[in-house]
């Protein structure tokens, strides 16, 4: 391969052929860092170019010594003059003469001393046609008018990964010259006018990188070039519901990922995983640090109390089954009850459905937020859209990739440690029985406190480390008429909870042999999965595709996560080796002696779920001004979920054993028409004309039986003692609907409207189609001549849009229902019903509008990237679950009105940066900052703020709050050194303390290529304030407080201690945490190296997650919640996000 | 004139004549705005989830007979039922704030539970908890059950109304009886201001103000009077509603009118409600029916509610245990986990599954009594002997062996065994023989001492009924004791500090937070 000798051109002044070693990106005349541009055949210059060049010396050729330090700029350039003779001429205007510049070259070009002096400031040397060097900004040299032509090519890759991006629209700037780049990222441009032109390349998902580039006639150009991902950029296509557009052309903020390039560089196990961190607006919150645990996912905050907060998920066009707030959404084993130990009213986790996809196999996730973008997607689309695409195959050979990655995950760093005071009963005398004592205990005399904490013991602890193995196969291919994309992966994970040898020795001596492998490592989660998309082509006007996913996952737990927060309460005597713990849950325990250091590991759950989505498109385009498609599919989720206690295993109860069982089913139905239409208007408008219909039945159906009596040995039904119960839920709900949606552009305008009228099955009343409409505005203003900050904007666009979008009651909440049952009366069974809900006939669906406003900004040559966007999102006739006075009907009836009034306002920020852009360095950046503030403004008439999830809905506060009594004093009363609960006044009345959502977000998510990609140093921060956690951890660690136990406790301390049972004002706790969320350090082999190793690229990483924490919560982690399903958050000592470690392989054929 | 609507120059991009393919996309757009314009067949609107009980099932005669098995089974629940791992119903609820019951969670420091609270005489409107409008103790386990069985027996007489005209008059009148019983409950506990909400059947509710204890009691009696009026061809429901009439009279201070309204009421009378170990599936995830007395869960070494027979409760209370009157027959229970002895009714089995009497023909008698006594003379002392010699109290069932009922009981803490296989009879049946271990009465000769043996033979006779609350506010009430002579009083157990003072109990706060006609209530105390 011979070198590079390129040969450097100014306009059509003069060229001269480069007889040095290559030269590095930045050292050619206007070619940005990150691009490189070789001339190739310019040994083979024109004669009369070359013989030019070499009669006399060129001015930029010519050689100077410097060693000037701390100089003026202009000072400089007099000392280059003066040597070179150059007859340097410049404006001051453009120059920052008087920068200071220390240089020292000796022998060097003008060329290079000039770059040196110059860099960084678009100011280039050009040569004039009178030989004169002027120096100019980089525009002005297009000037020349090109007199011949050029080839250009080149390679557009990934400038982390070095993989080529295939299918990137290079362009040449002011002529029609545009192309795409091949499977092999190669793009060849012919026919470039010769001269000095701007290249441009843009690809989805990355920025747009622009380039200077000196054609020379009839020379080959080579320019490669490296992208960086970047997550909003106003070039990129958008997906909507009308079809792709242009984000330009679309008036809302909308978040694209590029998953491909996430997943080959970060940490990166799961879709919640993609999203968190990188959408603004988007809240994710963690259930448990158990293997496959779901997240709750909140964008824009919470608007409705009584329906779904969840953001619905389209993949390829079809519904998919995702809520996590019904009852599907956690182990459906607990929901008819029976669970023994634990809270059925939190729920068993279960995989969501979301998490089911495989990241590996999806190409772009995104996120559409409000209801001012997701007017067209229908019914529910209020929370938000997920819209997800798979990959497609792309033309060519036949492509293989590969990863593997292999990790370990443990609990950083140590629990805090309780206190316990020892002592001995003591009424009169002492009787000899060893005790704790708290300093309200006067019966009780201590004699030492000491400071333990289970947990961290290593023969006591249950925390282990965790292992993670996953193994990813993809391949595709095609030709121009049929291409194909099949991913296929393997996940296995084993969580972090493993029972002490203390207490397998324990069931070993009580049951004659070993717990079997459940018992001792009980988290585990496998998964397998596989997509497949087909895409055709079906003549010139139709092309069509189908894709299938099928995933089929485990997850096994049991009742031991449950003993984290026992063991934190736990004392083991050093000397007798009794434990000593607090009697039952809460806070209302007394501290007794027990048996066993863990009290219940025998419960287990599973759940066993096969997803399954099949969705189908056509697209048509039987005229150049009409294009139609139609998406249909189904989805579809069968769960079989267990919950067993086997016979004989608790040691007071229940030795019959009990097992629940249930099957779930979900399936979703859909079908997506739609229609457009573009037709030119006069006055220079364009109206696109959409037009669409949308139908999805989605279908739930639970069985639940609950039987005792198990035989030894057996974890089926058959043959049970009894059956406890059996449980249906079934839920249908039909939604149908069509829009019209015109929208208008005008070169650098576009207005966008529609209207959908939108249906949805509630039994009994007499459907009606209320209407939902939408307008935006985008408007790229730095394209109007009265534009006055052109030089500081590459682009600017500034956007307004509105719409609304409706939530739909239940299908039955309408209807005055009745509750059914066959009770023992009076010597036999009897049916007999009760009322179960009042009903409500008035009720209208809610209703969701929202403004959204912002700009989105290009500067500094692309290297900074901003938008900003404001909305104000008001939820209007916010159904409520409003409790009805007891007197009316007992407690706990509640009918639903359409009362509230719930309003959501907040800011978005998105900034994308390129800090170094050089050819062997670059160092991008994104962050991402958001505001929430939610407020319920208005109840309805005579409704009183009521409980709900947890928080307060009360007007004039966020929706959920927490609230508590407060303490509003204490004080010594009897003299006796101690504050006991009679010596605290509480007041009569909770007070307002915080909100479940955090209100403010920031993300940082930053990439450092080195060595021209070779090495990726990822890592992201995620910071989070304003949410109010309750800590419920502490209260459970009452009795080991230091204001329960110690005397010399601060009386606040001991204050808040001695009520902590009658108000959770000290548990409720403003939290905000700065997460060091992971690090990726990847090296990539030169295609050389993967070449020699038989493959087309290779790269190897090192990769952690959750790194650091650092917060001001007393609690192990506020990020993680207890709640499976709904809206409540509540921290009860659950397992804690834990730390991740993992090896990874990518291997590209 | 003509009309341009496009400017000059400007033409389609199709020309309108060729409308090949487009002829189809036409076709598909026509069947979704048929679709749209009939959108119930779209949506599949007629069909309700299987797992969803038709309302209509619920609209004939067969399912108005349902909802009056619905608002019986409600009244047994709230009355002495159990609910999954909760035993504080009626009975257990005002034994504890009376001198019956105790909660074996008294005496530990650090320890405040509902139980406690109730036991303790501490009832503040405002629940001690942050979240206790969801969960204040009394609403859920008793005021709100009593107030779902007035709901539910007027949902019950509308639907027999509507859908069975023809069935006979005596079952509207049970629900009459039945809603009257629940304000009898609710007078007896709750402070005076009590809202009695309608919910109308198949239509809207009201919320209704405060009304006044003697409001209450009086609606009650005009609610049986409406039963007596219906339930002709039924004695049991007559004699059931007589016993009511009497008790809501009695606790109106109207002694004659009350002893006239129980005159009929025949001696073996007696309305129990039978209790079941069975549990109901309701249909409903997570919910379910349990058949069973609360005796199960608050004796039954569940561990769900601990509570325990007590002896001279708080200076006032009565010697139920030591006294060794087989109507108050108990036995020993073992210790909670602290230590503490708990002791048990042998009158309810641990299984709960025995019965427990509403109204009987001795209750009856009772009432004449009180009524004889405020009339004067010595009729009233017969009256009482009669009961007490004339019954066929059965006591300790023959078949099982000697409880011990020994008391304080004997040997060492931790070491006392539980009973487990005695059972008396709840029921007694009079007339028929004598009552074993009861002798007759002889006269205090002062009129306290005629009142408090009264008052003593209805605790022991109506022992754990529901009674002995009422009794003790009409106690302060009618006969102007004071309070700390009446209800326990002094040191609390186990030094977990002294008796507060309350005498009912006040109306849960969610009544205040949801129903702007209630302001709360009127008065505490008697």
């Amino acid at each position: 391969m011979h070198a590079h000798h390129p040969l450097i051109c100014v306009g059509v002044i003069g060229c001269t052929l480069w007889l040095g070693p290559p030269l590095p990106a930045q050292e050619v005349p206007g070619a940005p860092p990150t691009f490189s541009v070789t001339q190739e055949g310019a040994e083979h210059a024109a004669p009369a170019l070359a013989g030019t060049s070499q009669v006399t010396v060129p001015p930029l050729e010519r050689i100077v010594s410097l060693d000037l330090r701390d100089v003026t700029l202009k000072t400089a350039l007099k000392e280059i003059d003066r040597q070179a003779n150059l007859h340097l001429a410049y404006s001051p205007r453009l120059v920052p003469v008087n920068r200071h510049v220390t240089i020292r070259k000796d022998s060097a070009t003008v060329r290079e001393a000039l770059l040196t002096l110059l860099e960084g400031t678009e100011v280039i040397p050009v040569v004039t046609s009178t030989g004169n060097v002027m120096l100019v900004r980089t525009e002005a040299k297009k000037a020349a008018p090109a007199r011949a032509e050029g080839v250009v090519w080149g390679r557009v890759v990934d400038s982390a990964t070095a993989k080529p991006l295939v299918g990137a629209v290079v362009s040449v700037k002011g002529t029609s010259l545009t192309t795409k780049s091949n499977v092999g990222g190669l793009f060849v441009l012919a026919k470039v006018p010769a001269g000095v032109q701007t290249l441009t390349v843009r690809y989805l998902g990355y920025m747009l990188a622009t380039r200077e580039i000196v054609v020379v006639d009839s020379q080959r150009v080579r320019v490669d070039v490296a992208l960086v991902m970047s997550m909003s950029r106003l070039q990129e296509m958008v997906t909507t519901a009308t079809g792709p557009k242009r984000r330009m052309d679309v008036a809302n903020d909308v978040t694209v990922l590029d998953v491909d390039s996430i997943v080959a560089t970060q940490p990166i196990n799961s879709v919640t995983d993609l999203l968190e961190g990188r959408v603004p607006g988007l809240v994710v919150m963690r259930t448990s640090g158990a293997p496959g645990d779901p997240s709750r996912l909140r964008l824009r905050g919470v608007s409705s109390v009584y329906r779904s907060n969840d953001p619905i998920v389209i993949v390829d066009g079809v519904r998919m089954y995702a809520a996590q707030s019904d009852s599907l959404g956690g182990n459906l084993s607990a929901l008819g009850g029976g669970v023994i130990f634990g809270s059925n009213s939190r729920g068993i986790p279960a995989p969501s459905p979301l998490d089911q996809l495989d990241p590996n196999s999806i190409k772009t996730i995104e996120v559409i937020k409000g209801p001012s973008a997701s007017t067209l997607y229908g019914p529910d689309a209020a929370n938000g859209v997920i819209v997800i695409t798979t990959k497609k195959g792309r033309a060519g050979p036949t492509r293989w990739s590969m990863s593997a990655s292999r990790g370990l995950s443990y609990i950083p760093g140590q629990y805090p440690t309780g206190l316990f005071r020892l002592g001995y009963n003591y009424n009169g005398s002492f009787d000899g029985s060893p005790r704790l004592c708290m300093i309200t205990q006067f019966d009780c005399q201590a004699d030492t406190v000491v400071r333990f904490q289970a947990l961290n013991h290593p023969d006591y602890t249950i925390l282990d480390q965790g292992h993670r193995t996953n193994l990813t196969l993809g391949v595709s291919g095609g030709s121009s008429a049929l291409t194909y994309s099949l991913t296929g992966s393997y996940a296995d994970e084993t969580g972090l909870l493993a029972l002490p040898d203390i207490e397998v020795e324990r069931f070993r001596a009580q049951h004659g042999a070993a717990p079997p492998d459940w018992m001792q490592r009980p988290q585990t989660l496998e998964r397998w999965s596989g997509t497949a998309r087909l895409a055709a082509r079906l003549g010139e006007k139709t092309d069509a595709s189908i894709t299938s996913t099928l995933t089929r996952e485990t997850q096994q737990r049991s009742n031991l996560e449950r003993d984290i927060t026992t063991l934190m309460t736990t004392y083991v005597d050093p000397i007798t080796e009794s434990y000593w713990r607090p009697r039952g849950e809460g806070a209302l325990g007394f501290i007794s002696r027990e048996d066993v250091l863990i009290p219940d590991f025998y419960q287990r759950a599973t759940d066993l779920a096969t997803n399954f989505t099949n969705a189908a498109n056509l697209n048509w385009r039987p005229r150049s001004w009409l294009t139609t498609s139609a998406n249909a599919g189904l989805n579809v989720i069968s769960r079989q979920d267990t919950y067993i206690l086997p016979p004989d295993m608790l040691p007071r109860r229940d030795s019959v054993g009990r097992l629940n069982r249930a099957q779930g089913n979900s399936l979703v139905g859909s079908v997506d028409l739609r229609a457009m239409a573009t037709v030119p208007l006069p006055l220079g408008f364009r109206m696109q004309l959409a037009a669409g219909a949308n139908y999805s039945h989605t279908s739930n159906a639970i069985l639940n039986t609950r039987v005792t009596g198990l035989a030894d040995g057996t974890s089926s039904l058959n043959g049970a003692g009894e059956i406890v119960g059996t449980n249906e839920v079934v839920t249908d709900i039909t939604s149908f609907g069509w829009y019209l949606a015109p929208s208008f552009t005008h070169r650098k305008f576009t207005i966008t409207t529609g209207l959908r009228l939108d249906g949805s099955s509630a039994f009994g009343t007499k459907v009606e189609l209320p209407a939902f409409p939408k307008l935006g505005v985008s408007w790229l203003i730095s394209e109007e001549s009265f534009f006055p900050f052109k030089n500081f904007f590459d682009v600017f666009r500034v956007r307004a849009a509105y719409g609304q979008a409706g939530v739909w009651p239940a299908p039955t909440d309408r209807l005055r229902l009745y509750r059914t049952s066959r009770p023992w009366y009076e010597g036999g069974a009897v049916d007999a019903t009760t009322l179960s809900e009042l009903g409500n006939t008035k009720l209208e669906p809610e209703r969701s509008t929202e403004w959204e406003g912002g700009f989105d900004a290009d500067m500094l040559d692309n290297r900074l990237s901003v938008s900003l966007t404001g909305y104000r999102k008001m939820r209007y006739d916010a159904l409520m679950d409003v409790p009805v006075a007891p007197s009316v009907y007992g407690y706990g009836v509640h009918v639903l009105r359409n009362i509230g009034v719930i309003r959501n306002t907040g800011l978005e920020l998105s900034v994308n940066t390129q800090l170094v852009r050089t050819d062997p360095v670059t160092w991008s950046a994104t962050v991402s900052l958001s505001r929430n503030y939610n407020v319920v403004t208005e109840l309805g008439k005579g409704v009183e703020p009521f409980d709900i999830s947890g928080g307060r809905v009360a007007a004039g506060y966020p929706l959920f709050g927490r609230w508590a009594k407060p303490i509003l004093g204490f004080g010594d009363a009897n003299g006796n050194g101690v504050i006991e609960a009679s010596e605290v006044q509480l007041g009569d009345t909770a007070v307002y303390l915080g909100q479940q959502m955090p209100n403010y977000t920031a993300n940082l998510h930053t990439t450092l290529s080195l060595l021209r990609g070779r090495i990726t140093v990822g890592a992201s921060l995620a910071y989070q304030d304003g949410m109010s956690q309750y800590n419920e951890t502490a209260a459970r660690n009452q009795f080991f407080l230091r204001g329960s136990v110690d005397p010399n406790a601060p009386l606040s301390e001991q204050a808040a201690a001695a009520v902590m049972d009658r108000t959770s004002y000290g548990l409720m706790q403003t939290v905000n945490t700065l997460r060091f969320n992971s690090l990726s350090v990847a090296y990539n082999a030169s295609p050389s190296l993967a070449r020699r190793l038989g493959a087309r690229s290779l790269s190897l990483a090192v990769q952690g997650t959750n790194l650091g924490l650092f917060t001001n919560y007393r609690g192990k982690d506020p990020n993680v919640n207890a709640f499976t399903t709904g809206n409540a958050v509540q921290d009860t000592g659950v397992l804690p996000i834990p730390r991740t470690w993992q090896l990874s392989l990518r291997v590209g054929y | 004139m003509e009309i341009r609507i496009m400017p000059t120059g400007f033409t389609w991009p199709f020309e309108i004549s060729r409308l090949g393919s487009a002829r189809r996309a036409i076709g598909v757009a026509s069947v979704l705005l048929l679709a749209a314009c009939s959108p119930d067949k779209l949506l599949g609107n007629e069909n309700l989830p299987p797992d969803v009980p038709d309302p209509a099932d619920t609209q004939t005669p067969e399912g108005a007979l349902t909802a009056y098995y619905g608002s019986l089974v409600q009244l047994r629940t709230a009355l002495g039922g159990e609910s999954g791992v909760s035993a504080l119903s009626y009975i257990p609820i005002s034994g504890l704030l009376t001198d019956e019951l105790q909660s074996t969670d008294a005496g530990l420091v650090g320890v405040v539970s509902s139980e406690i609270l109730v036991d303790s005489r501490f009832l503040p409107e405002t629940p001690l908890s942050d979240n206790g409008s969801a969960t204040d103790y009394t609403n859920v386990h008793v005021y709100g059950p009593l107030q779902q069985v007035r709901g539910q027996a007027r949902q019950a007489r509308g639907a027999l109304l509507a859908y069975a005209p023809d069935a006979s008059t005596a079952l509207a009148g049970h629900l009459y009886a039945a809603e009257g019983y629940a304000e009898i409950l609710l007078a007896d506990l709750y402070c005076s201001g009590i809202p009695l909400s309608t919910l109308d059947f198949g239509g809207d509710y009201t919320l209704k103000p405060g009304s006044t204890t003697e409001q209450v009691y009086t609606h009650a009696a005009a609610l049986l009077d409406s039963a007596l009026a219906l339930s002709a061809d039924s004695s049991r429901i007559m004699n059931l509603a007589r016993v009511g009439k009497g008790r809501a009279l009695l606790a109106l201070g109207e002694y004659a009118a009350a002893a006239a309204a129980v005159a009929d009421v025949p001696d073996d009378f007696h309305y129990a409600f039978a209790y079941s170990a069975t549990t109901s599936s309701t249909g409903v995830p997570g919910q379910s029916i349990s058949n069973r007395n609360f005796a199960w869960s608050a004796f039954g070494g569940t561990g769900a509610v601990d509570l325990t027979l007590v002896d001279n409760a708080g200076i006032n209370g009565l010697n139920y245990l030591s006294s060794g009157d087989p109507r108050t027959e108990w036995g020993a229970n073992g210790t909670n986990e602290h230590g503490l002895p708990r002791f048990r009714p042998a009158k309810y089995d641990a299984s709960g599954e025995s019965p427990i009497v509403l109204a009987s023909g001795v209750e009856a008698r009772l009432i004449e009594a009180e009524a004889q006594l405020q009339a004067g003379g010595a009729a009233w002392l017969a009256t009482l002997n009669a009961l007490r010699t004339d019954g066929t109290y059965s006591g300790v069932d023959s078949t099982v062996a000697s409880v011990d009922t020994t008391y304080p009981p004997e040997g060492e803490e931790g070491e006392m065994q539980v009973d487990t296989t005695y059972q008396v009879d709840t029921l007694w049946n009079a007339g028929t023989g004598g009552v074993a271990g009861l002798g007759p009465l002889s006269d205090p000769e002062t009129p306290e001492g005629r009142v408090d043996l009264v008052f003593r033979e209805r605790a022991f006779w109506l022992y754990l009924t529901g009674h002995r609350q009422g009794d003790l506010r009409r106690l302060i009430r009618q006969y102007g004791r004071d309070p700390e002579t009446v209800y326990p009083t002094g040191p609390y157990s186990g030094g977990y500090g002294t008796y507060g003072t309350d005498v009912d109990a006040p109306i849960p706060v969610s009544e205040r937070t949801s129903n702007p006609r209630y302001t709360g209530c009127f008065s505490r105390g008697a």
